[in-house]
């Protein structure tokens, strides 16, 4: 983020309204957003509820402009329905389980129900679990990793144009490039994050 | 703009010689050549007439708009993904987004048949097509390698190879020398050094979301321009759904929507330049009375034989920085294990590319090899830096019960939806288990971890192959239906085998040699 600077008007116009704040819903009722929002925070595990609510906004938009994928399996239902009717039956499975509504859940017993609707594990009508499972984690993926704030996090250069990139092979890197502290590194492997007990390259 | 009716037309009351449906990768290249032989043409493009500096920006969710969207069906055991990666819409079509790689088909891929017992042969060979590879690698312009190890071609090509490679393409140069692997800088249309005005590349990575400097060629910054200069009319936002056919089998012209509205433009011959899924369906649409199955059908092949090639993604773990996001996409690949392999263990093969890696489409291959979410996914994302990935394209044979048929559901515009019905047989699988195996191998040896497997397709092919039995094919060697003789198609749905070769530049090359066929054809008064 640091270098939108760099970037080329149209690409920085097209990030900048990406990290507007969400107006009001157009496709989703409110308790329906609320609902989604839940399950974003738990599917992406992500604390901060500006982000969430972004990613959650961004896919209103989406459902409401039916930009849609251009393509689904015969016999799986059109987005909208799974996204709506989903949510629906998320709810309703929490309500069944725990006489409480998925909002109230702890993140253990939303994981659980989350995880059983992903193996296939309850029983819905019109939509099937996984089908909405899948859709909603693709959607959510897509959504929150074009975040620019997720780009710093996992490192990823971003727009890099008119400057493109020059230094390109193992171990060089462009001058404006993010250096690894050699600490976090280690920190990191430490805590099984970082690069696993795989060789060196010898090149 | 059309006095009469107000319209942006030039030509819609005159009988053309030419309307040419579709803007992709041939369209645009049959157009520029009949309107330079001083022909009358039209071409028509469903999607929009993007315009490089105002619409293409780097950012993989937004460029998503450069993907077929309207509506369509999938089915079948393995039914295909046909995301954005495989259908462009507008000018330009999927060259706006593919990721430029066009090496040949290799001169077996013709005879598959005869050599392995397996698909069907081409009704012409590799030499027929070499003279139309050449022309194009030196028109559009190819970067490539002085020496390319494999197939009919050896080099060199016109421009000098992409030199230096990223890490995420050295990964696969490491790994096949450790195993005594041929590999190579893959031939691209990307450029190595400046050509009339457009700049070489600046490895910004972003050739699936529409290059920005134009260093990759693109129909839509070629042959378009070039056409128009020849005079051909460009109508895109006009979706071409009826081809009009009188009582002696010969074609009429087009019928097309614009802005809701139904128009007519008349021709004295049509070419479909639609792709695998919207050539098959125009020709199903236009059925009428006298052609209940749809047009071009006698045989009953039309969507018949539909291919994709087995695109499985293999990732491995680095201990050092990969930074997958530098360099296009594809910079090296190995084609070593193309053909039939001595053993009978299968027919046919595959090839491997090193494709790096922008956060979406690292994201995607995440879920869908590991279903990850929660802090998994965010463990995984963090180490986005530290993967490599490989990439196969797997040859994948024709077969009947691999379809594109008509639905009963509408698309947006009223038209009934494709459906495309597709499984892999059982030497499909073989393959593409023989390629997953040779990519781990290939990650390990150069010193990564394998980590991630996912499935995926690219490209679509077939559906009206060509042959020269009227009974079991759509068109001819020439790419002129079998039963109209005013009427051809030039994409890829007329290939007969998949190869295991991106597609782009032989669905090119065949397009200009219909291209020459239909000059020669309308000078010797037969059209």
């Amino acid at each position: 983020m640091k270098e939108q600077d760099r970037w080329d008007e149209n690409t920085y116009h097209v990030i900048q309204s990406r990290l507007k704040a969400p107006g009001m819903p157009t496709f989703f009722s409110p308790q329906e957003l609320a609902l989604l929002k839940a399950a974003l925070h738990r599917l992406l595990d992500e604390e901060d509820q500006a982000i969430i609510a972004r990613v959650a906004g961004q896919i209103d938009e989406h459902l409401t402009e039916k930009r849609g994928q251009g393509y689904r399996k015969v016999g799986v239902p059109k987005e909208e329905v799974l996204f709506r009717s989903g949510l629906a039956w998320l709810d309703a499975t929490a309500l069944q389980r725990y006489e409480q509504s998925f909002l109230q859940l702890t993140p253990q017993e939303k994981d659980e129900i989350l995880g059983q609707v992903q193996r296939g594990e309850i029983a819905w009508t019109e939509i099937g679990p996984k089908d909405f499972f899948n859709k909603l984690l693709n959607t959510a993926v897509d959504f929150f990793f074009s975040q620019p704030e997720i780009w710093s996090e996992i490192g990823y250069g971003g727009p890099a144009y008119p400057r493109g990139y020059y230094r390109i092979e193992y171990g060089l890197k462009d001058p404006w490039e993010a250096r690894l502290k050699p600490e976090l590194v280690e920190e990191r492997a430490k805590a099984g994050m970082g690069p696993g007990p795989v060789r060196r390259v010898d090149r | 703009m059309n006095h009469e009716t107000g319209l942006p037309w030039r030509n819609l009351n005159e009988e053309v010689d030419v309307v040419i449906v579709g803007a992709g990768a041939t369209g645009p290249v049959v157009a520029q050549e009949l309107g330079r032989a001083g022909l009358s043409v039209v071409l028509f493009e469903a999607g929009p007439y993007w315009e490089v500096s105002r619409d293409f920006v780097s950012d993989e969710l937004h460029m998503r708009k450069t993907a077929w969207r309207f509506h369509r069906l999938t089915a079948g055991s393995d039914a295909p993904e046909l995301g954005h990666n495989i259908s462009g819409s507008g000018v330009g079509g999927g060259t706006n987004h593919f990721t430029a790689v066009v090496p040949r088909f290799f001169p077996s891929d013709f005879r598959t048949k005869t050599i392995d017992g397996v698909g069907e042969d081409w009704p012409i060979t590799y030499e027929d097509l070499a003279p139309y590879y050449e022309q194009l690698e030196k028109e559009i312009p190819v970067s490539g390698p002085k020496h390319y190890p494999w197939g009919g071609f050896h080099g060199p090509y016109p421009y000098p190879a992409r030199e230096p490679v990223a890490a995420t393409h050295q990964v696969l140069r490491i790994g096949c020398e450790k195993l005594g692997i041929q590999s190579s800088v893959a031939p691209l249309a990307i450029l190595s050094a400046p050509f009339q005005g457009r700049p070489p590349c600046i490895n910004r990575g972003f050739c699936a979301q529409g290059c920005l400097p134009n260093s990759k060629f693109s129909t839509l910054i070629h042959h378009i321009p070039r056409a128009l200069d020849a005079g051909v009319e460009l109508r895109h936002g006009s979706m071409v759904h009826r081809i009009l056919v009188n009582k002696d089998d010969r074609v009429e012209g087009v019928a097309f929507l614009f802005q809701g509205k139904e128009y007519r433009q008349r021709a004295k011959a049509v070419v479909v330049c639609a792709s695998a899924i919207e050539t098959p369906r125009l020709l199903l649409l236009s059925a009428d009375g006298r052609h209940p199955q749809g047009l071009a059908n006698r045989s009953g092949m039309v969507g018949k034989c539909f291919m994709v090639h087995s695109g499985h993604e293999v990732v491995a773990r680095f201990s050092e920085e990969i930074l997958p996001y530098k360099g296009t996409p594809i910079l090296t690949t190995t084609q070593d294990f193309y053909e039939s392999p001595g053993d009978g263990s299968r027919a046919r093969g595959f090839s491997i590319h090193a494709h790096g890696s922008r956060p979406l489409a690292f994201m995607k291959i995440v879920t869908k090899a590991t279903g990850a979410w929660g802090r998994h996914l965010r463990e995984m994302a963090r180490d986005y830096n530290y993967f490599a990935r490989l990439t196969i394209v797997g040859e994948v044979l024709p077969q009947m019960n691999n379809t594109i048929t008509l639905s009963d559901e509408k698309d947006e515009v009223g038209l009934p939806s494709p459906v495309v019905t597709f499984s892999y047989g059982d030497n499909d699988r073989k393959v593409i288990e023989a390629a997953v195996a040779m990519c781990k191998q290939v990650l390990e040896a150069a010193g990564g971890r394998v980590e991630l497997i996912s499935p995926d397709t690219s490209h679509m092919l077939g559906g009206c192959r060509m042959g020269s039995n009227p009974t079991d094919s759509v068109v001819d060697g020439w790419g002129r239906c079998h039963d109209h003789k005013n009427l051809f198609l030039a994409d890829t749905s007329v290939f007969v085998t998949s190869g295991a070769s991106n597609p782009t530049l032989t669905a090119m090359a065949l397009a200009w040699r219909t291209a020459d066929y239909i000059v020669q054809e309308f000078r010797a008064g037969n059209l």
